[in-house]
């Protein structure tokens, strides 16, 4: 009698693309943490140490928080 | 230049920062990790690992795109880290702005006529060859050593610290010059 195929057809032909969608995804919201901490720490030390450099690497660090962001819904859509 | 918890009449003298041959190793690695991207491949197809039969085109460029962020998160996190380091030499104080990690932020102070004494010291070939060094200043402050670490012209520096220091002796109580 030939088993069913059903559930086991389910597994073998389960898309391992899902695990590396799934490892992307999480370590790109974790890194956007990682980048809104930096931001925060760098406006601690720009509280500090007020130089003319400041507002410069504000506004890197907003694109590099702005850029993890775009790059998350991205690799969303495309795995 | 202003900073938080300067005081009335408190001028900046010296703003010291590390040398910046020590980001050498930090600029080293990041220089090789960009070329990770094009390596990786080469050293797959080694192994009988072909990235295209595994992931598209899209997803590839994807991947490359997500380690160069990474790439560019750690060279932007040395360099922040690397610039808001700083030691200061005022009229009055010596301070140490001193940023360790993420979320630790330590500031620390001794007002001139609490420092008891100043030692420079340059160690080692790149610390010679590129005259930058250690400078330990014992103080009669809460924190009885400041270290300011890898700073150019140590000596100079040393030697300006001591001066300020016989400035602010030489006024009287409550003076600010």
């Amino acid at each position: 009698m030939p088993i069913d195929g059903g559930v086991f057809d389910s597994v073998l032909n389960f898309d391992i693309s899902i695990f590396f969608k799934i490892f992307f995804v999480l370590f790109l919201i974790f890194y956007m943490v990682f980048a809104f901490v930096l931001y925060r720490q760098l406006t601690t030390m720009g509280r500090a140490l007020p130089t003319a450099a400041v507002p410069f690497f504000r506004f890197v660090s907003i694109l590099h928080i702005g850029f993890a962001l775009a790059l998350t819904f991205v690799t969303v859509g495309v795995f | 230049m202003r900073f938080q918890t300067q005081e009335k009449g408190e001028e900046v003298i010296l703003l010291l920062r590390a040398h910046p041959i020590t980001l050498l190793p930090a600029l080293l690695l990041i220089g090789l990790l960009l070329f990770v991207p094009l390596l990786a491949p080469l050293f797959l197809s080694l192994l009988q690992v072909e990235l295209l039969q595994t992931f598209s085109a899209t997803q590839l460029l994807l991947i490359t795109v997500f380690w160069y962020l990474i790439v560019f998160g750690y060279f932007f996190y040395k360099l922040i880290f690397y610039y808001f380091n700083t030691y200061l030499l005022t009229n009055e104080r010596i301070i140490d702005f001193d940023f360790r990690g993420i979320l630790h932020k330590e500031i620390s102070f001794a007002k001139l006529n609490q420092v008891q004494d100043v030692s420079p010291k340059v160690i080692g070939f790149f610390g010679t060859f590129f005259h930058f060094g250690n400078i330990y200043i014992q103080t009669a402050a809460e924190r009885p050593e400041f270290e300011f670490h890898s700073v150019a012209n140590p000596d100079f520096v040393a030697q300006k610290i001591i001066e300020e220091v016989r400035l602010e002796e030489a006024e009287k109580p409550g003076e600010v010059k």
